[in-house]
């Protein structure tokens, strides 16, 4: 199966406003400048509404900067960049098809008849759906759902991935065996990840880079707060004290305080 | 386009993404879909008792006709007013004598279905354009909304005046009258499709035909079929309204021919006969609505 070489993701001064309620503008994000490189994993970390999924968006090219510019591979994006591939927040199934069918939909053009349902049933596999293959959307749970429309992402082959909260309606359980699953497929074809989460040891466990994405103190719109390297090999220890340090770094950053009297902790995410 | 308030729908409902409001809901919601009710009970009912169904639809109209039956030969209503049963079965035994009967329903029949079938056509290609193009909608949604205002029997003159009395101006009204229920149902559905999955379609490298195949057209499919269903019915309306006016034939006429006569029980046997024909159309459709939706359906 060809996959597209990884890509590097460049972007550089992005902002983006949207219309408010009142007809006025609202800045969403601003100042955005990053660079992942080719075959990177990076988490996307931020409170809700901080411009996660906007950004994600903008990589993809489903939506436009305001001002700035996103580069894929050292080029501009396009509108709607083939070289991503997307898994939305939401699962976006086509209710009328089955899984595998609509599995088969992030197959590139020109994927042979053999080949491609090859492909759809081992993606199915790999993702716990094997046995849920001809259901309905409607038929599967919230979860089953998610881990489709991964599978719908990965079949693509992509040479960038981007990932919105791709493991959000999972068990812990499940949610391990997926993060395993990413990594094994990572290393067999390194594509370049950008993966939106909530989950600060989700983002310790899989990533390069953790960028924290918030709001600085009365400034409006959300940038980049931190990019913090992920250094240990993996598979991961959580009790790793370099790990434990990032953990503490990143909670904070999030705005979790991190208390002396643990009951006025309180999540900000 | 990805709030909170999405997600947590959807993690609340499961898979199912949230169904947009359409005019096929609304068409069965008012209980104007013969398979559309039988879809959405749950199949373990249905298995259980399949004869209900069929027969527990026959005990009213069973009623109705005992009623009618006992109230014509108790003697207490004249005949004038209401004929038979019986006498109902006789004139239609003697029209087909004369060889009416079958000229009638033949002529009426091939009326509804070609203005029924130019319809839903003209329908479904000025539905989809104003549906899934701004400009076209723009263009054209105030002139459709104006004529579709104008009530049915506002044209006959004006297309007996250009067409003459023969068959065109009678299927043109039809035509009409067929048009307006497929292009407001399908206008309506195009433009509610999810935009989610219409942003899923280009996200994954399909071009404008290439999302309106895989997720625009599957999406309007139940819609399609009841604004079909809403247009035959109407077929039959304004078939009626063509030949009372201006023919020498088919069940409409029979109808102001019989009135004008003082025939009653000719009277009765045309409605039973609209009654019976449109309910003979409208079950094709039915067949033509499972077979869509087992296979575009979402359950
Ligand atoms: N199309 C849009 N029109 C107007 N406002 C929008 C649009 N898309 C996003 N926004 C706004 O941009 C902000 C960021 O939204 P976004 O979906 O990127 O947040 P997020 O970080 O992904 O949040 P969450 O973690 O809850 O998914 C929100 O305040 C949202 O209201
Ligand atoms: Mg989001």
């Amino acid at each position: 199966m060809p996959t597209a070489p990884a890509l590097s993701v460049a972007l550089r001064g992005i902002a983006r406003r949207f219309a408010d309620a009142h007809g006025g503008e609202r800045l969403v994000l601003r100042d955005v400048d990053l660079t992942v490189g080719a075959g990177e994993i990076v988490a996307l970390l931020g409170a809700s509404g901080s411009g996660k999924s906007t950004l994600l968006r903008l990589i993809a090219g489903l939506d436009a900067a305001d001002d700035g510019l996103v580069l894929l591979g050292g080029t501009a994006a396009a509108e709607v960049d083939q070289r991503c591939a997307v898994a939305f927040q939401e699962p976006r199934l086509l209710p009328w098809r089955t899984i595998t069918r609509n599995v088969q939909l992030g197959l590139p053009r020109g994927t042979g008849r053999g080949p491609g349902r090859e492909r759809v049933s081992e993606l199915l596999r790999l993702v716990g759906l094997g046995a849920a293959a001809a259901l309905r959307p409607r038929q599967v749970s919230g979860g089953m759902a998610q881990r489709a429309s991964l599978a719908r992402a990965l079949a693509r082959g992509p040479g960038i991935l981007l990932l919105d909260e791709p493991f959000g309606a999972l068990d812990a359980l499940t949610r391990l065996t997926m993060h395993d699953l990413l990594l094994d497929i990572h290393a067999a074809e390194p594509a370049t990840i950008v993966l939106v989460t909530h989950d600060v040891d989700e983002a310790l466990a899989l990533a390069d880079h953790i960028v924290v994405l918030g709001k600085e103190p009365d400034r409006e719109g959300a940038t980049i707060r931190a990019v913090l390297p992920v250094s240990a090999p993996r598979p991961r220890d959580h009790s790793d004290p370099d790990l434990a340090r990032l953990r503490a770094e990143l909670l904070e950053l999030l705005g979790v305080l991190i208390p002396s009297h643990p009951s006025t902790a309180k999540e900000t995410t | 386009m990805s709030t909170t308030r999405e997600r947590d729908a959807g993690v609340a409902t499961g898979a199912a993404p949230a169904v947009p409001a359409t005019l096929h809901q609304y068409a069965t919601t008012y209980g104007y879909s013969a398979a559309g009710t039988a879809l959405a009970t749950p199949r373990r009912a249905g298995r259980r008792r399949r004869w209900w169904p069929v027969v527990g639809g026959l005990i009213v109209p069973g009623a109705v006709l005992a009623v009618w039956w006992y109230a014509s030969t108790a003697g207490q209503v004249p005949a004038y007013l209401l004929p038979s049963p019986p006498a109902v079965v006789a004139s239609a035994v003697d029209l087909f004598e004369r060889g009416l009967l079958l000229p009638y329903i033949g002529i009426s029949t091939q009326r509804v279905l070609l203005g029924f079938a130019a319809g839903a056509v003209m329908g479904l290609v000025l539905g989809a354009a104003v549906g899934l193009s701004r400009t076209a909608s723009i263009l054209l949604s105030p002139l459709i909304g104006a004529l579709r205002a104008v009530p049915s029997l506002a044209w006959l003159p004006l297309l007996v005046l250009y067409l003459g009395i023969g068959e065109v101006p009678k299927v043109v009204l039809i035509t009409i009258g067929a048009a307006f229920p497929v292009f407001t149902t399908l206008a309506g559905a195009l433009r509610h499709v999810d935009a989610q999955l219409v942003e899923l379609g280009r996200a994954y490298g399909l071009g404008r035909l290439g999302v309106l195949a895989t997720v625009q057209l599957p999406a309007v499919i139940p819609s399609i079929v009841s604004g079909l269903r809403l247009a035959l019915a109407q077929s039959w309306l304004f078939l009626v309204a063509a030949e009372l006016i201006a023919s020498s034939m088919g069940l409409g006429f029979l109808l102001i021919d019989s009135g004008n006569n003082g025939r009653i029980d000719r009277l009765f046997l045309a409605i039973v006969l609209l009654a019976v024909l449109g309910k003979l159309t409208d079950g094709l459709i039915g067949v033509l609505e499972r077979r869509l939706l087992g296979r575009w359906g979402t359950a």
